[in-house]
C-alpha cells in the first residue's frame, strides 16, 4: 500500500488573487469558490476513485481524497505504478509528502461509526452477559449512578429510557444544579452510560440511571465539592419509597494521581475522599466501581486504590492485560490493585449524535470502558441474587471471577463475570 | 483529616469565582457514628447525617457571627448527608474555623483533573458491517 499527501505549493488565496483582500473578504470568497478540479479528473483517469472521508475503507484501495479547502489530496493505491502516475500528475502543483502522521486521523475516521455495527452479541461467552439475559436478567431493580462528562439522553442506546439527570456546575450552589434532559459535551459519559445501560450494547439495559454531570470537558476537572454535591443527590434518592432497599452501584471512570495535586495537599484530599467513601458504602452499602487508571503498570490512581471500592483493571477480547491497563500496590492499603478486571479494548458503546441527529457509535479502549463493564456485570449480579449489595456483593464478584492465571497480579481476582 | 489540621495552600482552580484573597476550604464535622446509625432505615441515615450536617452548619453560622468573622466568610455551602461543609473565606478565617462547634477538621480543598481521556484507536475488525439503524 502506497500513501501520500500532496499539499498546494501556492496557497489557494495567492492562486485565486485573493492576497490583497482583508480576511473575511479571502475567507467568503474561498468558501463561496468550490476547489478546482482538475486534479481530480486526472487522478480518476490513471484508476483512482474519489473517496468523502466518512467513505475511506480502512483496508485502502485504489482512492483519493480531496480536501478542497486545505487545497491538498490524500492519495492511496495498491499500485505502485499508480502512485507515481499519480504524483507526476500532482507535482507541477503540489508538494508530495510521504503519509507519516495520517493513521491517527484514518483510524479516528474508522473507528467511528454512522449506525450501531451488527453483531451476534457485543459481550463474549465468557462475560456469561448472553447468558444472563436469556434468563431475564437485565439489570431491572437496580440503581446504578454514573458521574462522569453526562450522558446523551437522545441518542438511540439511551433513548425512551428514564434517566434521571443532574448537572452540577463549577459553583455547585443547591440552586445552580440543574435538573435537565441528559446531555454530554464529551462522548466520555455517554460511552460509559451505554456500556451499562444502553439499549443494544449495554450489559444491564434495564437499570435505574442516575447520572450527574460533574466534569469539565475542556478543563476535564472536577472537585471534592462537585463530588460531594453529585452524591448527595444520589444518595437523597433513597428517601423514596422505591428506592428504599435496591441495591446501588456507583460507577466512577475517573481518577487521579497524586502528584498533579501536590505533595501539600494530597493528604487532605484523600482524606477527604476517605470520609465520603464510607459513608457511600458504609452507611448506605453502595459499591463504588472504580477505574484503576491507564498508566500501564507500576501506577495505580485514587479512589481505585481506596479499600472501599472495588477497582478495575483492563483486558482485551483475548483476556490478555491491555498494555495500559494500571497495576501496583496501593499507597494506603499496600494491597494489589487493581481487584478485577472488565473488557476495556476496543469496546463498542454510544458516543454521540451527528449534527444531523444520527447516532454515533464508537469503538473506544481505556480502563474507562472497564470499570461500566464490571458495574453491569454487578448489576446482573445483583439482580440475580436479590439483597446482595455492597460490600457482599463485591465479595461475590471477587470469588466469581474467571481467573486469569498467565494475567498475574493485573487483573487482580480475573474477569468479572455473571454467575 | 482526622486531626485538627490548617488550611495550607491549596489555590482553587476556579478562584475567579472567589472573592480576592479568599480561598475554599472543607470543613469535617462531628457525624453520628457509624454504629449508631446501622439500624436505620436508607432515608433515615439519610435525614439524620444530613440533619446533623445542617445542626453544626447553623451552629457554625453563629459562632462566625459571634466572633466577628462575618465579612471574612464569603460562603458556607450547603449541608449534605457526607459531614463536610465546603467554605469560602479569607485564609485567616479558615484557620479559625477549626474551633468552632463541630469543626473537626479544616482542609483545603479545589479542583482537581481527573483520568477520562480515551486512548489511541485500532482499526476496526474486516468483517464488521453496520446495522439499518
Amino acid at each position: 500500500m502506497s500513501k501520500f499527501i500532496a499539499l498546494r505549493k501556492v496557497s489557494r488565496a495567492v492562486a485565486m488573487g485573493l492576497s490583497d483582500l482583508s480576511m473575511d473578504g479571502k475567507r467568503s470568497a474561498m468558501m463561496r469558490e468550490a476547489p478546482a478540479p482538475e486534479q481530480s479528473e486526472a487522478l480518476e483517469r490513471i484508476g483512482l476513485s474519489k473517496v468523502e472521508a466518512e467513505q475511506r475503507s480502512p483496508e485502502g484501495g485504489d482512492q483519493y481524497q480531496s480536501l478542497g479547502y486545505a487545497g491538498a489530496y490524500v492519495v492511496e493505491t495498491t499500485d505502485e505504478a499508480t502512485a507515481q502516475r499519480a504524483q507526476e500528475v500532482l507535482e507541477p502543483a503540489y508538494h508530495i509528502m510521504p503519509d507519516i502522521e495520517m493513521g491517527l486521523p484514518v483510524a479516528m475516521l474508522a473507528r467511528r461509526y454512522e449506525r450501531r455495527p451488527r453483531r451476534k452479541q457485543y459481550w463474549p461467552d465468557e462475560s456469561g452477559v448472553a447468558r444472563a439475559h436469556a434468563q431475564g436478567l437485565t439489570g431491572k431493580g437496580v440503581l446504578v449512578g454514573v458521574l462522569d462528562t453526562g450522558c446523551d439522553a437522545d441518542h438511540l442506546e439511551l433513548r425512551g429510557k428514564r434517566i434521571d439527570f443532574r448537572y452540577v456546575p463549577l459553583r455547585p450552589t443547591p440552586e445552580a444544579v440543574r435538573a435537565v434532559r441528559g446531555f454530554d459535551t464529551n462522548g466520555h459519559g455517554t460511552h460509559v452510560t451505554s456500556i451499562i445501560a444502553g439499549k443494544n450494547v449495554g450489559i444491564a439495559p434495564d437499570v435505574d440511571l442516575m447520572v450527574a454531570s460533574v466534569i469539565e470537558s475542556e478543563t476535564v476537572r472536577t472537585s471534592l465539592e462537585r463530588v460531594v454535591i453529585a452524591l448527595d443527590w444520589m444518595l437523597s434518592q433513597f428517601q423514596r419509597e422505591e428506592y428504599l432497599d435496591k441495591p446501588a452501584i456507583i460507577n466512577l471512570s475517573l481518577g487521579f494521581r497524586a502528584e498533579w495535586i501536590g505533595a501539600t495537599q494530597i493528604q487532605s484530599v484523600l482524606q477527604g475522599v476517605q470520609l465520603i467513601l464510607e459513608t457511600v458504602v458504609v452507611d448506605f452499602d453502595v459499591l463504588p466501581v472504580v477505574a484503576i487508571g491507564n498508566d500501564g503498570a507500576g501506577v495505580v490512581r485514587a479512589p481505585g486504590y481506596f479499600a472501599e471500592t472495588l477497582s478495575v483493571g483492563a483486558v482485551d477480547a483475548g483476556l490478555q492485560p491491555a498494555w495500559f491497563s494500571g497495576s501496583g500496590l496501593s499507597p494506603l492499603t499496600q494491597q494489589p490493585e487493581p481487584d478485577i478486571a472488565g473488557y476495556g479494548v476496543d469496546v463498542l458503546a454510544a458516543l454521540e449524535r451527528s449534527a444531523g441527529g444520527n447516532s454515533i457509535y464508537a469503538v473506544k479502549s481505556g480502563t474507562s470502558m472497564a470499570a461500566p463493564y464490571v458495574t453491569g456485570i454487578a448489576a446482573l449480579v445483583a439482580q440475580k441474587y436479590p439483597g446482595m449489595q455492597g460490600p457482599a456483593l463485591k465479595q461475590h464478584l471477587l470469588d466469581h471471577a474467571l481467573p486469569l492465571q498467565d494475567a498475574g497480579s493485573r487483573v487482580g481476582a480475573g474477569l468479572a463475570r455473571v454467575s | 483529616m482526622t486531626g485538627k489540621s490548617g488550611a495550607g495552600g491549596f489555590q482553587p482552580s476556579h478562584s475567579s469565582d472567589i472573592p480576592p484573597g479568599m480561598i475554599t476550604v472543607m470543613l469535617t464535622l462531628e457525624r453520628p457514628s457509624h454504629k449508631e446509625i446501622r439500624r436505620y432505615s436508607r432515608r433515615e441515615k439519610y435525614r439524620a447525617l444530613k440533619s446533623s450536617a445542617a445542626g453544626i452548619r447553623d451552629e457554625l453560622m453563629r459562632w462566625i457571627d459571634e466572633h466577628g468573622l462575618t465579612g471574612d466568610v464569603a460562603q458556607v455551602g450547603e449541608p449534605t448527608a457526607f459531614n463536610t461543609l465546603f467554605v469560602t473565606s479569607t485564609r485567616d478565617a479558615a484557620e479559625r474555623l477549626v474551633e468552632a462547634p463541630g469543626v473537626v477538621g479544616v482542609a483545603p480543598t479545589g479542583e482537581f483533573p481527573v483520568e477520562l481521556r480515551f486512548l489511541p484507536e485500532l482499526p476496526p475488525p474486516e468483517d464488521e458491517q453496520e446495522s439499518d439503524e
